[in-house]
């Protein structure tokens, strides 16, 4: 009995003392998040219990960039991911996870986040990891104006403490691979036939690693002329695709698991009709759901609502154009290597010739009037005459969820601009899907985490994450 | 017009006549075989197109056919058609592929309402209700059909065929066929002389080569299916036309009669070139003639036109030639006659004019021939009374041989060629039949009057001929130079003179002719002596008369 009322005693003054404690620090507490755990929202494929050696890893073929570039993967944030270390990462559900950094305070009043590197992290020629560190490699990179806001504000504590200034909402920039302070830089595939046998198909192939004692990763982008179902004869380990021919057929394999992972591109229609108002105009959310299920044959899901520029509100944004855009065509315009944009344009093509009112069919009026067509341009072309706003209508694709939010803001009213003006953002951009490709994972070899803006994350049950 | 350019005009007439009326022939023969061979040629691109165009019915009713029949074996597509939500994606896809696989160009497959299950040319367009198409397609029977049809890209026109299949108790409708595009125009046949046209009421549908204004060889009428206008659009008439080329009959005749000008003008500059060059060379020897006969002078060289040639022209120089001859000769024989007239005037004038002189001093004379005989110491005072008459009629006598003097022509001297002159003599007097030859060893020249020269030879030829007593005579006339003189020698052989006739050969007004004027020798030797020159006289009776002639040389 005296025992547990001491016990009951020791536990309430400890709350009190602690209370007052929290209380009378003007600081938030220190922050030691625990890694995700395997089952978290994350996780797109569980880690198996034993991870092989050697990992290989097939991307989707590059495609022309530009703006928007229409790729649904971004193998080179994939790479990122694999290769490079930043203080901390950004889950999917927009949390902060620990990498380099174990821990971090956070002076909400001043927007102020003081980080402390993880003890024993090293650099890959085994010097201890310090704040010097972390200062060189951000002042080795090309940064946007935000980043280099944050790198300017960047002061070392001590050896293995950094302060740094963040704007409020802006937390996630900090998983930008722009910022990574580790990169552990790939090498060529060494000139062995087990290997070869298993990388035939890959153009320029490279070797990384996850993190030490992690397996390497083979990975490079599927050559051209290879169908990805050979990948998966060959026992490719994880083949990332938005072929939807190589999902059908891994799904009827059962040494394979194929996942959707979250989309990375959120298609919208522009119209330039329809730029003067600074809302959204609805389409039927039947159509919507018909993009998703029949037109386009990637994994998609209906855009969120609001469109996430609408979140931009903080990005500085530039003045736009001053006369507004006047198509005089009736065209949805796409870009001739998308062959989502395409699908989407047909399909409202389709769609306008059914009915005779509503916003497509406002949009037929605005431009001139005539039977609405679908018409693909070259990049260069769909540019210029997404610029001058001269469709109907043009299908465009932007970052669904960039860590990089403001960079991302920019390129849209760049691209955009009568969209953006006298204080309307997006007026006339409607958002419709986002897309995304498939994880085709070979069962048993490894895991699949995503992060903030979808790109994905090779995880086992030793090592979850990129971290180590 | 002269002579010569009458003479172009015949030649090109003659040439050219029958070769433009040749050609014309030709011309027409060759393009009015040509046209039948284009009709004929034209007539069988026609079958051909219209084989073509069964050709593709056939294969699109086969093919849909097939079709037909392997879609109710396909298990995917049978859940997806019937079963709302399964498999959806497959059906959606479904046409497309069956659409490449049949090698068909447009598929659509259409519920018994007309609702677009799935569609291989427009993949997107799905659950659209378009009823019309199907049955405009349907009513059109057994023919094939042409439709315009809605895609992406923008309305389309095909030729379509229809089939249906069931599918689980479903009826459903397959609308497939091949773009109507110039690709597939091509394809029917036809090429440079025909071309395909597809007429619909929204359009026109040409190959490459069709021209607008074309002739329509056939015509043949197509249901038309409008799939775009939306429901309630009925079914009309398209026609798909042969045309032929309108220009080609054109062109190939505008071939014919670009050859056959050119042909024409060929001939006609190869007429006028030869008729240039035969009327100059015919009217060439007749120009010079006439410019000869227009240069002909009495006193100068003789006419000399080619009187080799021996033609027409020929005959009509060399008598052209020696009238001028007869005519100098008779004109220096009238001048002759003219300047003996006119000496015999002046003779008689002179012998007045002398004997009057003569008179007062024959008077005196007497008178003091008389004194003498009868008072002969009165003969001084008699005589020194009558020397002034003496003195005057000599004085009278002076003036009238310097008056006399002047009348003298003062003549030509030039270089003469004695054998040019000489062979001119020869050639006149042989040219009235004398029998007078010519000797020489070479180019010989004086320096003189070419017409005392003339009148020389001509008289001593004419005196030679005159002497000749039998048909066998001759008279020869030698030039020879040498060691700085030149010898004339004129011989015949005719009865020669006595040495009493040869001592008074050239006394003036002595002849032995009964027409001769005597004066003859007379003026060869005045006029040799002109010249200084020589003369004289070796003959015997029986052995004919030489004159020989020597003039010291000339330099040319």
């Amino acid at each position: 009995m005296h025992y547990e009322r001491f016990a009951r005693l020791i536990a309430t003054g400890t709350l009190i003392v602690s209370a007052s404690w929290a209380c009378a620090r003007p600081v938030a507490p220190v922050v030691v998040p625990e890694r995700a755990p395997q089952d978290s929202p994350c996780t797109v494929a569980a880690a198996p219990p034993s991870a092989p050696e050697t990992l290989v890893v097939a991307l989707p073929p590059a495609r022309s960039s530009g703006f928007s570039a229409p790729a649904l993967f971004d193998a080179l944030r994939f790479e990122a991911e694999l290769t490079r270390e930043t203080l901390v990462g950004v889950d999917c559900t927009g949390a902060i996870v620990p990498e380099l950094a174990e821990s971090w305070e956070i002076d909400s009043a001043r927007n102020r986040w003081t980080f402390t590197l993880k003890d024993g992290a090293s650099l890959t020629n085994g010097d201890p990891l310090t704040s010097r560190e972390v200062f060189a490699a951000w002042h080795a990179t090309d940064l946007d104006s935000l980043q280099a806001a944050v790198r300017e504000s960047l002061v070392a504590l001590d050896a293995r403490r950094v302060r740094l200034t963040l704007p409020a909402g802006h937390a996630r920039l900090l998983g930008s691979s722009r910022l990574a302070v580790l990169e552990r830089a790939p090498v060529d595939v060494p000139d062995d036939a087990s290997i070869s046998a298993r990388v035939a198909g890959l153009a320029a192939p490279r070797l990384g690693r996850m993190a030490s004692g992690a397996p390497a990763v083979i990975y490079g982008a599927i050559s051209p002329a290879t169908d990805p179902r050979d990948l998966v004869d060959r026992g490719v380990d994880i083949l990332f695709t938005e072929d939807p021919a190589a999902a059908r057929y891994a799904a009827a394999r059962s040494e394979y698991s194929v996942h959707e992972l979250p989309p990375q591109r959120t298609y919208a229609l522009a119209i330039p009709s329809s730029s003067s108002r600074d809302e959204s105009l609805d389409f039927d959310l039947d159509d919507v759901e018909s993009l998703v299920r029949d037109v386009v044959r990637v994994p998609a899901r209906p855009a969120s609502r609001p469109p996430r520029w609408k979140d931009f509100a903080t990005c500085p944004m530039s003045p736009g154009v001053e006369s507004s855009a006047q198509p005089t065509l009736p065209r949805v315009a796409y870009r001739e290597d998308d062959p989502v944009a395409r699908a989407i344009a047909e399909r409202l093509v389709s769609l306008a010739s059914r009915s005779t009112e509503g916003p497509l069919q406002s949009m037929v009026q605005s431009s001139g009037g005539g039977t609405l067509a679908a018409e693909a341009l070259s990049p260069g072309e769909f540019l210029g005459s997404l610029r001058e706003g001269s469709r109907a209508a043009f299908v465009v694709s932007t970052p669904a969820r960039p860590l990089a939010v403001c960079q991302a803001f920019a390129n849209l009213v760049a691209a955009v601009p009568w969209a953006f003006r006298e204080g309307v953002r997006g007026g006339g951009l409607v958002p419709l899907i986002d897309a995304g490709a498939w994880a085709i994972v070979r069962r048993g070899s490894v895991g699949l985490a995503a992060t903030w803006d979808g790109t994905p994350i090779l995880s086992t049950s030793a090592v979850s994450g990129s971290a180590p | 017009m002269s002579f010569r350019a009458r003479l172009l005009a015949a030649i090109v007439v003659a040439t050219l006549a029958p070769l433009v009326l040749f050609a014309f022939g030709v011309r027409n023969e060759i393009g009015s075989r040509l046209i039948a061979q284009h009709e004929r040629r034209i007539a069988a691109l026609t079958s051909v197109i219209e084989q073509g165009l069964a050709r593709e019915d056939r294969e699109l009713t086969r093919r849909l056919a097939t079709l037909a029949a392997a879609m109710p074996d396909d298990d995917r597509l049978r859940a997806g058609v019937l079963y709302a939500g399964a498999d959806r994606r497959y059906v959606l896809d479904y046409a497309a592929q069956a659409m490449d696989l049949a090698g068909l160009e447009v598929l659509q497959i259409q519920d018994a309402n007309g609702r677009i299950v799935s569609s291989g040319h427009f993949r997107n367009d799905f659950d659209r209700l378009a009823p019309e198409l199907m049955n405009g397609v349907r009513a059109a029977g057994d023919r094939i059909a042409l439709a315009r049809l809605r895609t992406p890209e923008g309305p389309v026109l095909a030729f379509v065929r229809a089939d249906s299949v069931r599918i689980g108790g479903q009826q459903f409708t397959l609308v497939g066929g091949m773009l109507a595009d110039r690709d597939l125009l091509g394809t029917f046949g036809g090429g440079i002389d025909v071309a395909l046209e597809l007429a619909t009421p929204n359009d026109t549908i040409r190959q490459a080569a069709a021209e607008a204004n074309g002739a329509v060889v056939r015509e043949m009428a197509l249901p038309f299916v409008d799939g775009v206008s939306g429901a309630g659009a009925s079914t009309s008439t398209a026609n798909l036309r042969i045309m032929r080329e309108a220009g080609e009959a054109r062109a190939l005749q505008a071939g014919v009669d670009r050859w056959f000008i050119a042909a024409l003008a060929v001939v006609t500059l190869g007429a006028i070139a030869i008729g240039v060059f035969l009327s100059a060379r015919l009217s060439r020897p007749l120009a010079r003639l006439a410019h000869a006969t227009g240069a002909v002078s009495l006193e100068g060289p003789d006419l000399d036109v080619g009187t080799e040639r021996g033609d027409e022209i020929g005959v009509l120089a060399r008598r052209l030639a020696s009238m001028t001859r007869r005519l100098r000769a008779g004109a220096l024989q009238l001048r002759d006659a003219e300047r003996r007239a006119t000496v015999g005037d002046i003779a008689r004038q002179v012998n007045h004019d002398i004997k009057n002189g003569l008179i007062p001093i024959r008077n005196v004379l007497r008178h003091l021939t008389e004194v003498q005989e009868k008072s002969p110491d009165e003969l001084p005072a008699i005589f020194a009374a009558r020397r002034s008459t003496l003195e005057s009629s000599v004085g009278y006598l002076d003036q009238l041989a310097r008056n006399y003097a002047r009348l003298t022509p003062r003549a030509e001297r030039r270089t003469v060629d004695l054998v040019a002159v000489a062979s001119e003599v020869v050639r006149s007097a042989s040219a009235g039949g004398a029998p007078v030859q010519l000797r020489s060893n070479g180019r010989a020249a004086i320096h003189g009057d070419p017409i005392a020269v003339r009148r020389i030879l001509d008289n001593l030829v004419r005196n030679g001929v005159e002497s000749l007593t039998s048909e066998n005579g001759s008279v020869t006339v030698g030039v020879e130079s040498q060691n700085g003189r030149v010898r004339v020698a004129v011989a015949d052989t005719g009865r020669g003179m006595t040495e009493e006739e040869l001592a008074r050969a050239f006394d003036d007004f002595h002849t032995t002719k009964p027409a001769g004027t005597g004066l003859g020798l007379s003026v060869v030797r005045r006029l040799t002596s002109d010249l200084g020159g020589t003369v004289r006289i070796e003959s015997a009776p029986g052995k004919g008369t030489t004159v020989l002639i020597d003039f010291p040389s000339g330099r040319e």
